[in-house]
């Protein structure tokens, strides 16, 4: 996995590459944490378009992302979920709790 | 032999260096040491010039010695590690570097000591680490075989009754992991069925599933709502477990054999299927999303209740099976698995869970990267 990041005001977009597991899943944690808790980004996306797979530790990784933007009042957005990401994320029933959007125009806009 | 000249011109220069340095003649005898030498043996200069080299040694540690120093006469330099004697009769590890110089008044041996005793030490420590290491390896290998012992004794035992019979299949990714199964008969004619996934592998989802186990089993016996169960599990996962960053997903159901109806549950998992004959398999869904993640994923309307028929197969089962992979990098999915029930159950009941084990290796490029847990009913 490979992840970077864009700020743009108080927008930071992570544009995150190849599989989020258990091995590499808690660099993108701490990453998102950070940008969250200390940066203070108002609205972290996380661009998912490359990304193929996400496992059950990707998967917390994005939760914690999640619970710590709605503990301090911020945006946790995922954008361009993978076919195999978006089914991982629906069995999981938690495309009814995370912000999803095709892509960064949508995002950005909404 | 009296000390040549040109020593006595460099002996300022031999003084200020940091290893030890000796000058000898070609019969060993000393000539010069400097002050780092005297510092690192303990011996007096007086105590060492003009005495032979040999003298500090034992006979045997000489015997070890006298082939380096050969080759110092022959090829002219040399540089090995030994021990330097100290006066108390300590041994000093050093890296003996040794260099033969010749002119008109003889042959003389050059020789340096680096004091390498902390890295000697350090090499002794690490070699006593890993030895430790190696015992607590084995000692946690054993600790895991153990585990993995008491995790195959929770796996489901094969049922067969008149009007219901089951099957199931567990893999872990490693010695243990985070997937359980349990299909308990209730009373004469029910049965109670749980898969269950924790996330992760290893010890600390085996953990967690163990302690699980004994929660789930005890409210599937008595009868417990699914979205009690649900509740309870969550409430225990978020305030036991904590932040740990590990969920649970759940499939569970409670099957009146006699009436031939089931109550089906799902929280975050993978739907179950009820393949049945001349249809697709049709997909039991979670109404309810993952727990211990967050504080109210359960769906009040997670219970759904399903007439059966005979012949009806009943197939639950963990993610390792639609998690999986071809050499493509195409996932398997929900679609994948429906495809591989609906072929495998022409397939008689008894074979129709290897049937659909083999299919997702079949499907999956190398071996699985998650726990596999499959189970299989048989409505008679």
């Amino acid at each position: 996995m490979q992840i970077s990041a864009r700020r743009h005001d108080k927008t930071t977009i992570f544009d995150v590459s190849g599989d989020i597991d258990f091995a590499n899943s808690p660099d993108m944690r701490q990453l998102m944490l950070r940008e969250i808790c200390e940066i203070r980004a108002s609205r972290v996306v996380l661009n998912l378009s490359k990304v193929r797979y996400i496992d059950s530790s990707g998967v917390a990784s994005l939760i914690e992302g999640l619970k710590a933007s709605r503990a301090l009042g911020s945006r946790f957005i995922l954008i361009g979920l993978s076919a195999s990401a978006r089914e991982v994320l629906h069995i999981s029933r938690l495309t009814k709790v995370f912000e999803i959007y095709d892509n960064e125009e949508q995002a950005l806009a909404a | 032999m009296k000390k040549p000249e040109w020593l006595t011109q460099i002996e300022t220069v031999l003084e200020v260096l940091n290893e030890g340095v000796v000058v000898a003649d070609d019969h060993n005898r000393i000539l010069f040491a400097n002050s780092r030498f005297l510092e690192m043996t303990g011996f007096s200069r007086h105590e060492l010039i003009g005495n032979d080299a040999s003298s500090f040694y034992s006979s045997q540690e000489w015997a070890s010695l006298t082939p380096q120093i050969d080759i110092v006469f022959r090829s002219g330099h040399n540089r090995y590690s030994f021990v330097l004697p100290q006066k108390g009769g300590g041994r000093l590890p050093v890296i003996i570097s040794s260099r033969m110089i010749r002119n008109s008044i003889g042959q003389f041996d050059i020789i340096t000591f680096t004091d390498i005793s902390e890295q000697v030490r350090a090499e002794e420590e690490l070699r006593s680490a890993n030895i430790e290491l190696k015992k607590r390896q084995m000692e946690i290998e054993e600790d895991l075989r153990l585990a993995a012992r008491v995790q195959r004794s929770l796996a489901p035992r094969s049922v067969v009754g008149d009007k219901l019979s089951v099957d199931s299949f567990y893999h872990p990714v490693h010695s243990i992991g985070g997937d359980f199964a349990l299909a308990n008969p209730v009373g004469h004619e029910n049965l109670g069925l749980l898969v269950c996934d924790v996330s992760g592998h290893g010890i600390g989802s085996a953990l967690v599933a163990n302690r699980i186990y004994s929660e789930t089993t005890a409210n599937l016996q008595s009868g417990m709502s699914f979205v009690d169960m649900f509740e309870e599990l969550n409430r225990f996962l978020i305030e036991e477990i904590g932040s740990s960053g590990m969920f649970v997903t759940v499939a569970a159901a409670r099957i009146d054999a006699h009436r031939r109806r089931m109550v089906f549950a799902g929280a975050g998992h993978p739907p179950a299927m009820i393949a049945r004959h001349g249809q697709s398999p049709i997909l039991l869904e979670s109404r309810s999303m993952i727990l211990g993640a967050l504080p109210d994923p359960i769906d009040v309307t997670t219970s759904l209740e399903v007439e059966l028929q005979p012949d009806d197969r009943i197939v639950l089962y963990t993610d390792g099976i639609t998690e999986a992979f071809n050499s493509r990098g195409q996932m398997l999915g929900v679609e994948g698995v429906q495809e591989i029930v609906r072929r495998t159950s022409s397939l008689p009941p008894n074979q129709m869970k290897q049937g659909i084990l083999d299919s997702v290796a079949e499907w999956r490029e190398g071996p699985p990267t998650d726990d596999v847990s499959l189970m299989l009913v048989h409505v008679r």
